[in-house]
């Protein structure tokens, strides 16, 4: 009999997961006997581990109990939330303990507190696939708040049984535990008995939303938990959350003024890695920031909480929508979010996951540098950055080994320096009173151009004969609308009044800020990078270029345009989390010939960029010579021998105005070809090293060096060939 | 020896396999065999071997894949088997580590280990930023 369960091991709030199989079967044998397998032989006694394994027993039916998972954990103070993802209509037994010795209190404060047991269980029978059980430990058992506030250690265990005429049936039970360690303030006087599951994930595949009800039904809370890896495909499971705390409820971003009938929606701007609350209350609860609506005059009765609502991080908006299934108007949602939360600062984003638990002697840190702590006698000056003697150039972080999971970030996080775009030049032309710019309107022009084209003889019309007054204008030129005028005064044409008044503008630069959004991950994987995924961006009044998708991938970008009014020229500036990866430059202005020379200036720069642009086409085209007969076969392949098309060329000039006006971005992701069961048969890239009695299901071992294996050596030889070309645990 | 006859329905690489017993007989070891290839020597009905894929010899501490069957004389048949290390030594094997290079549920997809395929199609999505350019102006520049 093979089950598998997953087995997490939790420390410090971090699961990791492996499934596990367990070879033990139990049987209970109308001898009221416990049968059980093991290692292929048969035992049998009354009891088992003194545990009620009795599910089912008074109907005489034969079951198979398996340990399917286990974890262990420290609580921070805060609560522990646990959710459970079983099914395949199997019955379940949640037994949890705690293994301090000392005594775990649930309490509200010092003088209202009552010992946590030591054990306590809990069983659900007869559950079929995808059945989401969430488990708080404060208080799904009364105990009130349980709010330890030393760290705490508490195992638990999950067991299932599936009948035994059963067992043969091609219906796996599976059991997926994740926890978080949750703190939740007090909202409106709130007490949550009831952690109601994990509701759904939002666009980002590293986030859940989980979903607190008061105990009373008529208070929901939603969470966005912030998961720190993804979780089994198969299971829809969830390893670990990394839980941002909660804001209070004193700042009320949004409240709906009207409750309409049968749907509500609420959107508000939220910020990358912060954590929103939408509180759903009953219009007749009648609390102070849930305002009593009642659109027709009738009491309204609550009958389902919300049936739908969705999350959304584009742009950093989120949206709920509450539908009411019964037709009935009822709901008031509220929207609240951190008061105290400053806008983010691309330059120092904040730190998505919980600080660590400060270094005591009971929890060292093993990467502990003395020679930069001040209050060690190991104590270096010159290795601490505090101190006015460091040198920057010996590392004061020493060398972390790679740990056994691999991968991940490098050890020692080398110094970064964020480069931001610059500010807009501060000496230009226009305060050295040399020249002067205008954005005049198209009345405006035409009535400078009657004056200066005047036939009228006068002493003004020998003057512009012998002065030549159109040597004073410089340039016309049109810009997109980026800056509104500074004032207005007459038109002075060289030592000439023209009597025409236009507005001016006192800056030469201008700025503009085409915003930001994240660019997420699709298949949360190495295919959601270079040379797999493609990335361009287009720019207006430059062009389309192409961005490396390990730069910009799962992060912020900001696009921000620098633009100069006297020449034309632009800027473009593309920060990645806050630092400026890309410039690209292009030009903004049409310019209108208000002379023979500038005409053909103008259209020998329109003949030049067109050139460029044949030149990208002819090198496309050698680059689709080379690719033909290409057979797809592995990503990379696909990837390396797709034809390098440019979605666009320069646009710069007079293109730009003809062009689309707003930026954006063509990403080209592969579509994965997966088979049903990649991980049985094939499994993933792991790299990682593990002890292989830990493992379960496919496995291939890159390098073993096996000992205390009671074998010959040809045995030997033979066992890690196996293991190098793929073994079954 | 004792030999147990066995059957097993689980794939040749699996480390814990799924054992049937069928019948429990006594053996010969034949001349010039081993203990990775061994060929034995049993009495038994064909009722006692047929359908069996797997043996176990308790005194050489291995299981065994049944590589052919073949009948002496009546009554007797002479098994050739080879030894199935992953279940012999499945213990031993298990108290070792590794550096894994595949797994079915310990992975990190972040590596890129060239096995995964891709489609000829890909998906070609666009986002537009929020802002952009809009309207137009005249700037005229005048000496002066």
């Amino acid at each position: 009999m093979v089950f598998y369960g997953r087995l997490y091991n939790v420390t410090e709030g971090t699961i990791e997961s492996s499934l596990t199989k367990y070879t033990i079967a139990e049987y209970v044998g109308p001898d009221d006997r416990i049968y059980w397998l093991e290692n292929n032989t048969l035992n049998a006694q009354v009891g088992f581990e003194s545990r009620d394994f009795s599910i089912n027993h008074a109907n005489n039916m034969a079951r198979i109990f398996e340990q399917a998972a286990k974890y262990s954990f420290y609580t921070k103070g805060y609560w522990p939330l646990l959710r459970i993802v079983c099914g395949n209509k199997t019955s379940y037994y949640f037994e949890w303990t705690h293994d301090n010795p000392n005594s775990i209190y649930a309490c509200i404060d010092e003088n209202n507190k009552r010992e946590l047991p030591h054990w306590m269980n809990w069983h659900q029978e007869n559950l079929w696939d995808s059945n989401i059980f969430s488990y708080c430990f404060s208080s799904a058992h009364s105990y009130g708040d349980f709010f330890g506030t030393t760290r705490q250690l508490i195992s638990g265990s999950v067991y299932y049984g599936i009948p035994f005429n059963e067992v043969n049936s091609s219906t796996v039970p599976y059991v997926d535990i994740s926890i978080c360690d949750t703190q939740v303030e007090y909202n409106s006087g709130c007490t949550f008995t009831e952690a109601q599951s994990v509701y759904g994930r939002t666009t980002s595949p590293l986030q859940d939303i989980v979903y607190f009800k008061e105990n009373n039904g008529i208070c929901a809370t939603i969470c966005i938990i912030n998961r720190t890896e993804s979780g089994h495909p198969n299971h829809s499971g969830f390893c670990s959350m990394n839980y941002t705390p909660t804001p209070s409820a004193d700042s009320v971003i949004g409240t709906a003024p009207v409750i309409p009938k049968g749907s509500f929606n609420l959107v508000f701007r939220g910020r990358p890695f912060v954590t929103y609350l939408a509180f759903i209350n009953d219009v007749n609860s009648y609390t102070s920031n849930c305002p009593v609506m009642d659109a027709e005059g009738h009491d309204f009765v609550i009958n389902n909480q919300w049936d739908y609502w969705f999350y959304t991080k584009l742009f950093d908006t989120i949206a709920f929508v509450v539908t009411d299934s019964i037709l009935s108007v009822y709901e008031v949602l509220t929207a609240n979010v951190k008061p105290d939360e400053p806008d983010v600062d691309p330059d120092n984003p904040p730190d998505p996951t919980e600080p660590p638990d400060p270094i005591t002697p009971d929890n060292p840190d093993p990467y502990y540098d003395p020679t930069s702590d001040p209050d060690s006698p190991d104590y270096d000056p010159k290795k601490d950055p505090d101190s006015p003697e460091y040198d920057p150039s010996e590392p004061s972080t020493p060398y972390r080994p790679p740990t056994t999971e691999g991968g991940g970030d490098p050890p020692v996080k080398p110094p970064e320096d964020p480069v931001t775009p610059p500010p807009t030049p501060p000496s230009h032309a226009i305060n050295s009173r040399f020249v002067t710019l205008y954005t005049p309107s198209l009345s405006q022009l035409n009535a400078l151009a009657a004056y200066l084209w005047s036939p009228a003889w006068s002493i003004d019309g020998f003057k512009k004969i012998f002065a030549n007054p159109i040597d004073c204008i410089l340039g016309l030129m049109i810009f997109p609308a980026l800056t509104s005028p500074s004032g207005s005064k007459e038109v002075n044409v060289g030592n000439l009044s023209t009597g025409v008044t236009m507005s001016y503008i006192d800056n030469q630069y201008v700025e503009l800020n085409c915003g930001s959004f994240e660019i997420t991950e699709y298949y949360a994987s190495y295919l959601d990078y270079d040379p797999y995924t493609k990335i361009e961006i287009y720019l207006p009044y430059i062009g389309t270029h192409r961005l490396s998708a390990d730069d910009v991938m799962s992060k912020t970008i900001q696009l921000k345009y620098m633009i100069d009014l006297l020449s034309g020229a632009c800027v473009a500036f593309l920060v990645v989390d806050g630092t400026t990866l890309y410039t690209f430059t292009g030009s903004c202005a049409t310019p209108i010939p208000v002379s023979g020379n500038d005409w053909s200036n103008m259209v020998n720069g329109i003949l030049s960029v067109a050139g460029a642009a044949t030149a990208a086409v002819i090198s496309g085209g050698t680059a689709a010579t080379m690719a033909a007969g290409a057979v797809a076969s592995t990503s990379l392949f696909v990837s390396s021998h797709k034809e390098n098309i440019r979605h666009g060329g320069s646009v710069a000039s007079a293109a730009g105005l003809m062009s689309i006006q707003t930026p954006y971005l063509i990403v080209t992701r592969p579509r994965q070809a997966l088979p049903i069961g990649q991980n049985s048969f094939q499994g993933y890239p792991s790299f990682m090293t593990e002890s292989l009695g830990s493992l379960s299901g496919y496995t291939e071992v890159e390098s073993c060096h096996l000992e205390h294996v009671p074998c010959t050596d040809e045995e030997l030889k033979e066992i890690e060939r196996l293991l190098k070309g793929g073994v079954l645990f | 020896m004792t030999i147990d006859i066995q059957y097993t329905s689980s794939e040749a690489n699996r480390v814990n396999k799924q054992i049937l017993g069928l019948r429990r007989l006594e053996g010969t070891l034949r001349n010039n065999s081993n203990t990775i290839d061994p060929e034995v020597l049993i009495e038994g009905n064909i009722q006692d071997v047929a359908g069996a894929n797997y043996l176990t010899i308790y005194s050489f501490k291995r299981h065994y894949f049944i590589r052919s069957i073949e009948s002496v004389r009546d009554g007797v048949y002479l098994i050739r088997a080879h030894v199935d290390v992953l279940t012999s030594f499945a213990t031993a094997i298990k108290g070792n580590s590794a550096i894994i290079h595949r797994q079915a549920n310990n992975y990190n997809l972040y590596l890129d280990d060239g096995v995964m395929k891709v489609y000829q199609n890909p998906i070609v999505e666009t986002y537009e930023f929020p802002q952009g350019f809009s309207g137009h102006m005249y700037v005229l520049t005048v000496a002066g």
